[in-house]
């Protein structure tokens, strides 16, 4: 009667899952997803194995391939790429070793994938791995990604601890408790204070993105041609958003330009990490209202905030001129700078958050100007007629010029000519700008390699460029004309994202240049303006219609909206991802908009211990439900069971003087009892034992349908027996 | 350092059997369930420490999410464990006899939890053996299998009467985080026969006082060297499966037994002589029953305590081992106790 079981093997070595285990395949999966995603940190010598062992793995699942690698060929890729790794240890990050090394062990694990032990190792491993992921990319892509590759660890694991069952519940299962655990987590979350960083970690040596400190003309091009993201504004209801021409972000100010480059000399450079004095010090708001600025607008203030994505760099934007500078999130200081940027303390490597005042159009006038930093020249060219009201000019730019070849000859000789016709600087700007209007110049996001001499290259030769260009001319010319000039890094432009923010992309970098004037202070001039008018006035992709962008991934929804399909689930996602940043990634208890808080507050709970002890009592709450929910009763009195209890008695009813032992057999044990005793009665119980088995241990799924048919066929046997009991008795 | 151990032991074994009465069914609750994570549980936990650790030094929101998500995670997979395991409800079949130094497939029912959902996941079966130092072998049983008898192997070299030791469960459902395992003292006892001795068949005719025992003497041995061939019977119920013509029956189809001239039924009862140590005796004693049961020798057995006619067939085979198994008290008296 007893049906034996199969036995799997022992715990001590079970090898309980052949290459065709569909959790090492799941595992397998999500490592792939994993590397994918952090590709650019993996360096080549680890991905190589890493990649082997996917495909290893793979093939084995098909069948296509029977051999595990041996002991001494894994030996010679672990010590090889182990000291790889040592070697290249010196160089990386402590992050990037940290992946490599996690990489190249869960890889070695995979192709040797066997016991329960190897999968855990390397689940393990994965998770950490996902955990590192979010700190190089914390957008919601990603975080959707990494959430799939997370539950599909998870499934792993149920795949191995219940192999027998399928998947449908096994993914039941899981999403149950992850769902379970969700609000657990929020709790913990947003209950536990955020610490400060224990201690400073280095950083992965990433690329910075965006702007640099130098400005080559042509560089800017290279971000014209990247989708992502820069930053986004938030203007507040008070503050309409500003028009399209006065949206000009302002990064950094370059100073000193060698012919070659604009840079940041290291006067500016001290310049910019000067807090800058009159932060503090807005205008009067009757000021600013009853005075303006005649030649460029109406003064107004604005007020915004700047969620920035990580850039690498000191470098945040902010509108002409900042005063108050309000760092937002514990990430981050920002604060306003002498050059009248915005700048943060660190490096930004995680989205920064930030509330800037801004007065648009108030004169940007610098107390005790060094005139002659914005004088230098790459050579030994001496203005013609210098308005410099400085004193030893000539000495510094002597100083200055080191060099012994004459840079852009020609340019030079052509503003000598100019200079003596216009002699005001107003009309030496119209003049470059009719000749770019004249020579009919082109602006363009592929501009020429120039590698000699770039600004007569740019003016006389090729005649196109990108606003990189534009500026270095104007920037050059105005200074050979002796006008203190310097040139503005930042970002122009930005889309609605809806009626008060402003999505601003990396494509929309931008170079323009600022000349200095005793009177009203740097005056900004945009060359640009003069020959792609559209690029200030809509945006670079009026500008460009021929040239979409090139710099697209599968991840890069902005590339669709470019193609032109999906226009509106790009433009939610952007709101969606906006949200997401604001509400999560921004989150911070310090903040007074803490709905949390604010809840809290208005059930007058404000002491720390009450709070405390309200959020353990919630967590129990929830506990309770869990349990209390799992532990619930869910069967009825059992009809069938009932039969089968009632036809047991009248067997037993046969052998009055029997042990307890008997009575509690269950219906199998209970059966090969009665065939040993009686085996007529044993014939007639027999049916019902087979119901009442296949009725209790039915699959839940199967027992809806057929226990109504179990109930009636075991009912007739029941009584069947009775009869036969009747019968024996006379 | 073994004495300590044992002590240990000792009291961990009083103390469950405070905890866990014995019982002939359970349904797994809180008195007798423990749950503690698993070494792959506490490294799980140690990564979501690390994790915490970057989330706090990157100042990253997410990966503080992250690691709150899988602390909560750790959390409710001891109450998912806990809830699965203790749906488990358990209790053993009939235990069919066993010879000391052979394998017994203890017959473990899963029987339908009263909540109405089942336990599910692998569920490891293993018996808490004290004495051995052998290394401990779980067997597993898959919960949603169709099967719900797991027949869990016992291996003993002990003969008696008496109960099992006490069966661990044990189940790692539904993420391995944790364990939930159970110490199990069923009720059934399992009757393990001596293990057979070779010997040779000795046989008294009448039962004598101890004393005369040992003058009375060999009348009944059996001699196979002498039996002859004298032809063949048709099988009957009863007959032994020894004498069995099998190349016949192979031929033929029929099942015949072969009858042996010269070969006497002997008839007499089996004792336990004086002149052998007690276990070597019974294991002795329990190898001529079986052959007696083999070969169709009525016989009976003669012990200090007990004494049983000759007679024949299974079930009087199985009194006169159990006989064996519960010297030197009666099985009767072992069992009545129980």
């Amino acid at each position: 009667m007893y049906t034996p079981n199969t036995f799997g093997e022992s715990i001590a070595n079970k090898p309980r899952s052949a290459a065709q285990n569909i959790s090492f395949l799941l595992i397998t999966l999500c490592f792939t997803i994993l590397i994918a995603t952090l590709y650019e940190a993996i360096s080549i010598w680890i991905l190589l194995p890493s990649v082997l062992a996917v495909i290893l793995r793979f093939l084995l699942y098909l069948g296509l391939y029977q051999h595990v690698p041996s002991a001494t060929m894994l030996n010679i890729i672990a010590v090889l790429a182990g000291g790889f790794l040592i070697y290249a240890s010196t160089k990386m990050a402590l992050l990037e070793t940290m992946i490599n090394m996690l990489v190249l062990a869960s890889s070695l694990k995979i192709m040797v994938l066997h016991t329960q032990k190897d999968l855990q190792a390397i689940l393990l491993s994965l998770v950490f791995l996902l955990g590192i992921g979010f700190v190089f990319h914390s957008d919601l892509l990603h975080l959707l990604l990494y959430i799939t590759v997370l539950f599909l660890l998870f499934l792993t694991l149920a795949a191995h601890f219940a192999p027998k069952q399928n998947l449908a519940k096994m993914n039941k299962k899981v999403v149950l408790i992850c769902l379970q655990a969700l609000p657990i987590a929020l709790l913990l979350f947003f209950a536990i204070p955020t610490l400060p960083a224990l201690w400073h970690m280095p950083l992965p040596k990433q690329d910075t993105t965006g702007l640099t400190d130098t400005i080559k003309p042509g560089d800017i091009a290279k971000l014209g041609q990247s989708n992502e993201l820069a930053f986004i504004a938030t203007f507040t209801e008070a503050s309409a958003v500003p028009h399209y021409h006065e949206r000009y972000w302002r990064s950094l100010s370059v100073d000193a330009f060698d012919g070659v480059k604009w840079f940041v000399s290291n006067q500016q450079k001290a310049q910019q990490t000067i807090v800058s004095k009159t932060s503090t010090l807005a205008p009067k708001k009757e000021n600013v209202i009853n005075s303006s600025n005649k030649s460029l607008g109406k003064i107004r203030k604005v007020t915004y905030s700047i969620q920035l994505q990580k850039n690498q760099s000191h470098y945040a934007v902010s509108l002409d001129r900042p005063f108050k500078v309000h760092s937002e999130g514990t990430q981050q200081t920002f604060f306003p700078t002498a050059d009248f940027a915005v700048h943060s303390q660190y490096p930004i490597n995680a989205v920064g958050f930030y509330r800037v005042e801004s007065v648009l159009h108030y004169p940007l006038k610098e107390h005790n100007l060094d005139v002659a930093r914005y004088l230098q020249l790459p050579d030994n060219f001496h203005a013609p007629n210098a308005v410099n009201d400085t004193e030893n000019l000539d000495s510094t730019v002597q100083h200055q010029s080191t060099l012994t070849k004459i840079s852009n000859p020609r340019t030079q000789a052509w503003v000598k000519e100019l200079s003596k016709i216009h002699t005001d600087r107003a009309s030496l700007i119209a003049a470059f700008d009719a000749y770019l209007l004249a020579e009919n110049f082109r602006y363009t996001l592929e501009p020429e390699l120039m590698p000699n001499d770039v600004i007569d290259t740019f003016l006389f030769d090729v005649k196109s460029g990108f606003c990189s260009h534009y500026a270095s001319a104007l920037g050059y010319v105005l200074r050979l004309a002796g006008y203190p000039t310097r040139l503005v890094a930042g970002y122009q432009g930005g889309e609605l994202l809806d009626d008060n923010s402003l999505s601003v992309y990396q494509y929309d970098a931008h170079a323009w240049v600022e000349t200095y004037n005793s009177e009203q202070g740097w005056i900004r001039l945009d060359p640009t303006a003069t020959i792609a008018p559209t690029r200030i006035s809509a945006g670079l992709r009026d500008a460009l219609t021929q040239s979409p962008a090139k710099d697209t991934s599968i991840f890069d929804w902005d590339y669709y909206s470019k193609v032109g399909f999906s226009q509106q689930f790009s433009s939610w996602l952007n709101h969606l991802e906006f949200g997401w940043e604001k509400e999560i990634a921004r989150f911070n208890q310090n903040t007074d908009g803490d709905l949390f808080d604010d809840i809290l507050k208005k059930l007058g709970i404000n002491d720390s211990i009450t709070r405390g002890f309200l959020f353990l009592g919630v967590m129990a709450g929830i506990f309770a439900i869990y349990f209390y929910s799992g532990l619930r009763q869910k069967s009825q009195p059992d009809k069938v069971l009932k039969q089968y209890v009632k036809a047991k008695k009248l067997c037993l009813q046969q052998y009055p003087t029997l042990d307890v032992q008997i009575q509690k057999l269950p219906p199998t044990g209970f059966q090969s009892w009665l065939e040993g005793k009686n085996t007529d009665l044993a014939k007639h119980m027999s049916p019902i034992t087979q119901l009442i088995v296949s009725h209790l241990y039915m699959r839940k799924s199967h027992e809806e349908h057929k226990a109504h048919i179990g109930h009636n066929e075991l009912r007739l046997h029941v009584q069947a027996l009775q009869q036969y009991l009747k019968q024996h008795r006379h | 350092m073994h004495a300590l151990r044992q002590f240990v032991q000792k009291q961990h074994l009083a103390w469950l059997n405070k905890r866990i009465p014995k019982a002939d069914t359970f349904q797994l609750d809180n008195q007798s369930i423990f749950i503690l994570p698993t070494v792959f549980g506490y490294l799980f936990l140690c990564v979501t420490i690390f994790i915490f650790l970057i989330a706090t030094n990157y100042q990253s929101n997410i990966l503080r999410l992250l690691s709150f998500f899988l602390l909560s995670l750790f959390i409710v997979h001891m109450f998912a464990s806990y809830l699965n395991f203790s749906r488990l409800y358990v209790s053993l079949g009939m235990i069919k006899p066993i010879f000391a130094g052979t394998t017994a497939a203890i017959p473990l029912h899963i029987l339908p939890s009263k909540t109405g959902t089942p336990a599910r996941g692998t569920l490891w079966i293993n018996f808490m053996q004290t004495q051995t130092k052998q290394k401990i072998r779980y067997q597993s049983i898959e919960l949603d299998d169709a099967e719900n008898i797991a027949n869990v192997r016992y291996f003993t070299q002990t003969r008696g009467i008496y109960v099992l030791p006490r069966m661990t469960l044990q189940c790692d459902y539904p993420l391995g985080l944790f364990r939930c395992w159970t110490h199990l003292q069923f009720v059934q006892l399992i009757t393990v026969y001596p293990s057979p001795i070779a010997s040779k068949l000795h046989m008294d005719e009448i039962p004598q006082l101890h004393s005369d025992i040992n003058s009375s003497s060999l009348s009944g041995k059996m001699n196979e060297q002498h039996e002859e061939f004298a032809g063949l019977n048709k099988y009957q119920i009863g007959d032994s499966l020894h004498s069995v013509a099998w190349k016949q029956m192979a031929r033929t189809g029929q099942m015949m037994t072969k009858e042996f001239s010269g070969y006497v039924n002997p008839k007499g009862y089996l004792h336990l002589p004086i002149d052998t140590p007690i276990e070597k005796a019974l294991g002795q004693l329990s190898y001529q029953i079986n052959y007696c049961q083999q070969n169709n020798i009525v016989y009976g057995l003669f012990l200090p305590h007990v004494h049983i006619k000759p007679g024949q067939g299974e079930e009087h085979q199985e009194q006169c081992l159990a006989a064996l198994a519960s010297f030197p008290k009666t099985a009767q008296s072992i069992l009545g106790k129980h």
